[in-house]
């Protein structure tokens, strides 16, 4: 049989990023020396976590600083004594006979949590009337609020997706977890792809789409406005080949590659990048292309700044005896100049090398889940796939789902359009009391996915329009020789 | 519980190519057709069937999975084999039963084995169809004896743009997602949890 070894696991490094964990609530923090940190109503740094074992559960002792938890054995009293229901309990409030002052008092003591439930039981009135469920119920309830116990934890899809949904579902799209699993799956995510991935929720789906393909393959980035935001990407501390295939493009750009005008603005640069460009270039257009002109603006405009400050700074120094000084902050400055520029020129070859591959229409995959309209985005980044693929289209609501799907039908060159949502729902499993605890449903968004077929451009879906009928038959077997791995 | 493989096939690909399946089915005939598929679609060396009770015998590995899936009727007596199949810190299982009975033994188990962060849950996938719906508009007659028109006026620029009314057919016409009549309502529940 196989073995592994007993190796311990990944540990705790600075710099990391990792997970607070508390019960189920979840907090992403970078681990940093001397960074006070506050969670659940606690503060603490997390210098002792680092060198430890993701999954170490510590407690945090007066100071602020962390401490394994010691396993201690679990207090069973050998007949508990129990009452059968609870005609006979009066909630007064005053069964409890430890006021709020001698609670604090036992916690400026450094008593643990553990001791201080004890001390509750003891001291309550009604905790021998009460039934055995009722008591679980109570030492549960008073264990979580006295005993804060913290587990740090290695981030995970599943870790920063149900983390989001909790704390800000606001800056995902209210994506919820189920419905990025499903997404994952029904995009058939895997190593090896070329994924396209349009998202505005903070970088969790493109993280999640990385995690799954790890490192294999590429991914272009769609992205509105001047960058990608990929806040939630970075907590999951993957290593940096990950992001050697990991391309980005901007929206704004997408209709000119589409029409054939897209082009770099020439910029007057260093003579061996000029050739470079006249021959990535289709000659400038009319149209305005805002964000590389804005970013080129920018850079010029520092670069002009800075050469004034020089000449400011010069009219200062009058002393003959920095003329040296003088010369090699020249020099310095056209450095830094000639820096940007070159930065710029690294950028401007990125965006093309990028709308090649975009141009080369042959992704294995589209991904969307932004706040915008997503039907305007799948009808111009479909173009960009390869037919017989997946794509997946994730939206809050429905209803744009279903513009979404009618004007795919229009269009053409898709099968299997499916509209869907998952319902989610907790239960509660103990012995004689088990229950369903809590249904999320509807909150969870929507998906539209189906697959792409060449598009056979003579043929009008428009006459189905009316008559929509029943899902087309979905071919139920596949050749098995087209599949590679 | 590999069965019909479906599941193995989904796990396949989303370890290809670094990772691996270990999967453990009792009956001798499907252990034999499910290595004879993964050979026909080429994914032979990403998975290992083993012909064995997964209760009785585990899965014929230790301390190595990241991920344990149970998918067979009495789960709670191979949670011990799972949990030693299992990496030593980190490592996920879950298991898949149809009855609240078979589950509430399995949390059990996971509780004596050590298991923490025991979740169960169900998914329930509802699908709809796109279609464009047309209500008839109920007549409501008249409010006087003349001309004017009464309730919904569909010249009425307000009442332009969807829903869209088709006064000679009094109808007002919209899309809908439309839930199926008849959808999958119950597979089995899900209970998750970690080794730690």
């Amino acid at each position: 049989a196989m073995e592994g070894g007993r190796s311990p696991g990944p540990r705790i490094c600075e710099g990391d990023c990792a997970v607070l964990k508390r019960d189920d609530v979840f907090k992403a923090v970078p681990v940093l020396r001397r960074r006070k940190i506050i969670f659940e109503k606690q503060w603490f740094y997390l210098d002792n976590a680092i060198g430890h074992i993701y999954g170490t559960t510590f407690e945090v002792t007066s100071g602020g600083n962390l401490q394994p938890k010691q396993e201690v054995e679990e207090t069973t009293t050998e007949t508990k004594e129990a009452g059968t229901d609870n005609r006979n309990i009066v909630d007064d409030g005053k069964s409890q006979k430890l006021t709020h002052d001698d609670i604090k008092a036992l916690k400026d003591k450094g008593i643990k949590g553990q001791e201080i439930v004890q001390q509750l039981i003891e001291n309550s009135t009604t905790f021998r009337d009460k039934t055995e469920f009722a008591q679980d119920k109570y030492i549960k309830k008073k264990k979580k609020k006295y005993e804060a116990v913290i587990t740090i934890v290695k981030p995970s899809t599943r870790i920063l997706s149900t983390m989001y949904y909790a704390r800000e579902p606001g800056k995902i799209n209210h994506l919820r977890y189920d419905t990025l699993a499903q997404m994952l799956t029904l995009g058939n995510i895997r190593a090896g792809n070329k994924m396209i991935v349009m998202e505005t929720c903070a970088g969790l789906v493109l993280g999640a789409v990385m995690e799954r393909m790890g490192g294999y393959g590429s991914i272009i980035q769609m992205y509105p406005g001047g960058g990608p935001v990929r806040a939630a990407t970075s907590c999951f501390g993957f290593p940096k080949l990950f992001f050697d295939n990991l391309h980005e493009f901007p929206l704004s750009k997408v209709d000119s590659l589409l029409s054939g005008a897209f082009s770099t603005e020439t910029l007057p640069s260093e003579p061996e990048d000029n050739a470079l460009l006249e021959e990535e270039s289709n000659g400038l257009t009319d149209e305005k292309q805002t964000s590389l002109q804005e970013a080129e603006d920018e850079s010029a405009t520092e670069a002009a700044m800075e050469i004034s400050q020089t000449e400011e700074q010069e009219t200062m120094d009058i002393n003959a005896e920095d003329v040296e000084f003088k010369e090699n902050k020249e020099k310095e400055n056209k450095e830094n100049v000639r820096e940007k520029q070159r930065k710029q020129w690294e950028r401007r070859k990125k965006l093309i090398e990028t709308a090649a591959l975009l141009r080369e229409k042959n992704a294995d995959g589209l991904i969307v889940a932004s706040k915008f309209h997503p039907t305007p985005l799948l009808l111009s980044l479909l173009e960009f796939v390869a037919p017989s693929r997946p794509f997946v289209v994730y939206c809050q609501y429905k209803e744009p789902l279903l513009e979404c799907y009618t004007k795919l039908r229009e269009r053409g060159g898709v099968i299997n359009l499916k509209l869907s949502e998952t319902w989610l729902r907790n239960y509660q499993v103990l012995p004689d009391r088990s229950h369903p605890k809590l249904t999320m449903s509807g909150g969870g968004g929507y998906l539209l996915c189906g697959t792409t077929v060449v598009l056979d451009k003579g043929k009008s879906d428009s006459s189905s329009l009316e008559a929509l009928k029943v899902e087309e038959p979905s071919s139920k077997r596949c050749k098995v020789q087209d599949l590679h791995c | 519980g590999t069965g019909s493989g479906s599941l193995s096939h989904a796990l396949i690909r989303t370890v290809a190519p670094t990772g691996h399946l270990y999967t453990v089915e009792f009956h001798q005939q499907r252990a034999e057709k499910a290595r004879e598929e993964f050979r026909e679609h080429g994914v032979d060396h990403l998975v290992t069937v083993t012909n064995q009770d997964v209760c009785k015998n585990g899965f014929g590995v230790s301390n190595i999975a990241d991920a344990v899936f149970l998918d067979i009727p009495s789960p709670w007596e191979a949670i011990g084999h799972a949990k030693s199949a299992l990496k030593a810190e980190g490592g996920r299982i879950c298991s898949f039963s149809p009855c609240i009975e078979q589950v509430q033994r399995t949390c059990l188990a996971m509780e004596e084995y050590g298991f923490t962060e025991i979740n169960t849950l169900e998914i329930l996938l509802r699908v709809y169809n796109v279609r464009t719906i047309s209500l008839q508009i109920p007549d409501l007659g008249k409010a006087a004896e003349d001309n004017s028109s009464t309730g919904f006026d569909s010249s009425n620029p307000s009442n332009q743009g969807s829903p869209c009314a088709n006064l000679q057919q009094g109808t007002v016409q919209f899309k809908s997602g439309v839930p199926l009549r008849e959808m999958v309502g119950h597979t089995g529940y899900l209970t998750f949890a970690t080794k730690s």
